[in-house]
């Protein structure tokens, strides 16, 4: 196993639950397109965010890679294999907000 | 110094809860404050056991910077990760949140036009008016 598969282990597991909560949004009363805008969305600013303060604590000296374990490219001082965790955690957590809010808990509250 | 990242992310956190707070994103969104826990505390848990694997693995380990506390829950896991992950789950479900907001997906004042567009009052980056303040929390 690498860093690399792991992340991507990750990710897939994670978008297959995106996927799941992606299809049965219409169940709920919502519309697929308005969750993947939110997934899209929060994946790019979990993104950014993490080029710029992994590439800080890094620079800090916080933790430090086994660079033979690693695939190369970085994105600032990020390794590449480290957007694995915003891309992943933008899948699964608003795909499990979705599919634990149904249509009625959210009339009941508005 | 010492505890710095600590310090950093506690303030972090409270940057972010006061985003939370102000726009009600995630723990002051108008849904249940327990799916919200519930739901980044198990995401929290799934980030600490990846971090866990990756630690034993031997793909990233401690670093040697001043800042960090110098306390140690497992080899090469300080204090520190176990609040990061937390901070990490946290500002996902604030970034779900504001994501929500721009795509106009907050609770509606007027519902029965789910297939509308979206350009009713829940669909634009509130102002300080823009969603109704008598809402429970």
């Amino acid at each position: 196993m690498t860093y690399a598969g792991l992340g991507v282990g990750v990710v897939v597991a994670c978008a297959a639950v995106a996927a799941w909560a992606v299809a049965t949004e219409p169940r709920r009363g919502r519309r697929p397109a308005r969750l993947l805008a939110v997934l899209g969305l929060t994946a790019a600013a979990l993104c950014l965010l993490t080029v710029v303060f992994d590439s800080l604590m890094i620079a800090a000296d916080l933790f430090r890679y086994d660079e033979a374990a690693l695939l190369g490219p970085r994105v600032g001082r990020a390794p590449v294999e480290d957007l694995a965790w915003p891309l992943a955690a933008a899948l699964a957590l608003p795909s499990l907000l979705a599919l634990t809010t149904d249509r009625r808990t959210t009339e009941a509250r508005a | 110094m010492r505890g710095a990242y600590l310090l950093c992310l506690l303030a972090a956190g409270a940057g972010v809860a006061l985003l939370d707070r102000r726009w009600r994103l995630a723990l002051w969104h108008p849904r249940s404050r327990a799916r919200t826990v519930a739901v980044g505390s198990a995401a929290a848990a799934l980030l600490l056991l990846w971090d866990v694997v990756a630690i034993r693995a031997g793909f990233y380990g401690r670093g040697d910077s001043p800042a960090l506390l110098g306390v140690w829950l497992a080899p090469h896991l300080p204090l520190e990760e176990v609040v990061f992950v937390v901070f990490f789950a946290y500002v996902t479900l604030v970034a779900a949140g504001g994501a929500e907001r721009l795509v106009g997906g907050a609770p509606r004042r007027s519902r029965r036009d789910d297939d509308g567009p979206l350009t009713d009052a829940g669909a634009h980056v509130p102002s300080d008016d823009a969603r109704p303040r008598e809402v429970a929390s």
